[in-house]
């Protein structure tokens, strides 16, 4: 699943390190998710986006899912 | 975080009561083995199947001691003690390990170096046929679990 992940944590100047911290997982998993290799669960996308104030929505991309559908 | 560090201290005193165990189980079975060696030398492949036993009876010491030591530096650093909370809660790594099968490998790994330990009093075709499948069930995980990560 397409996100924007890498995007805001460049631009917030964020570590993928520091992401993974206050998410609770691995910089391994933030990569993988970067690298679109493995899809977040809904706990962690809703941590993810929490943290960056965002609404899930604005980033991941869930068009993917739509589609499919 | 109280919870894990409990947890942690709990697993902690288990292993170091099984270094307890198998230290005296050592030293009991490593005086058995120089008698035995003494008294009737037998073949080399008598000796192959002591020498294994031996082997895993260290392995396990081994084992047991480094998690001991690895258990007792994160109860007295906070900052140790979170990151061993985050890889073993990561979802990532539950989620490669679900996919992999991890506790039916272990499960299968278990039963089979039991028999293969076992074996070895009865039979050495059967010792030798055991353990060629223990090394494969290990190497298969490892291979399992390399592509995995690379997968995820």
């Amino acid at each position: 699943m397409k996100s924007k992940i890498k995007m805001l944590r460049k631009s917030n100047k964020i570590s993928q390190e520091e992401l993974a911290s206050a998410v609770g997982v691995t910089r391994q998993t933030i990569t993988s998710i970067e690298c679109e290799k493995y899809t977040a669960s809904l706990v962690l996308a809703y941590k993810i986006a929490k943290y960056f104030s965002l609404s899930i929505e604005e980033v991941f991309d869930l068009e993917e899912i739509d589609e499919e559908m | 975080m109280e919870n894990y560090r409990v947890k942690i201290r709990k697993r902690r005193n288990a292993f170091i009561g099984a270094s307890i165990l198998l230290g005296g189980l050592m030293v009991f079975w490593i005086i058995r083995v120089i008698n035995n060696i003494r008294n009737n030398p037998g073949t080399i492949y008598e000796g192959f199947v002591e020498g294994f036993r031996t082997g895993i009876f260290f392995a396990l010491m081994g084992g047991c001691i480094i998690n001991v030591v690895r258990y007792s530096k994160a109860l007295k650093n906070d900052k140790k003690l979170r990151v061993m909370l985050t890889k073993e809660k990561d979802e990532r790594n539950i989620f490669i390990s679900s996919k992999m099968g991890e506790i039916g490998f272990n499960v299968v790994l278990i039963a089979v170096a039991v028999a293969t330990l076992v074996a070895g009093s009865f039979d050495f075709i059967i010792f030798s046929t055991l353990l060629g499948v223990l090394f494969f069930i290990v190497f298969t995980k490892l291979i399992l679990g390399i592509y995995l990560e690379k997968k995820y």
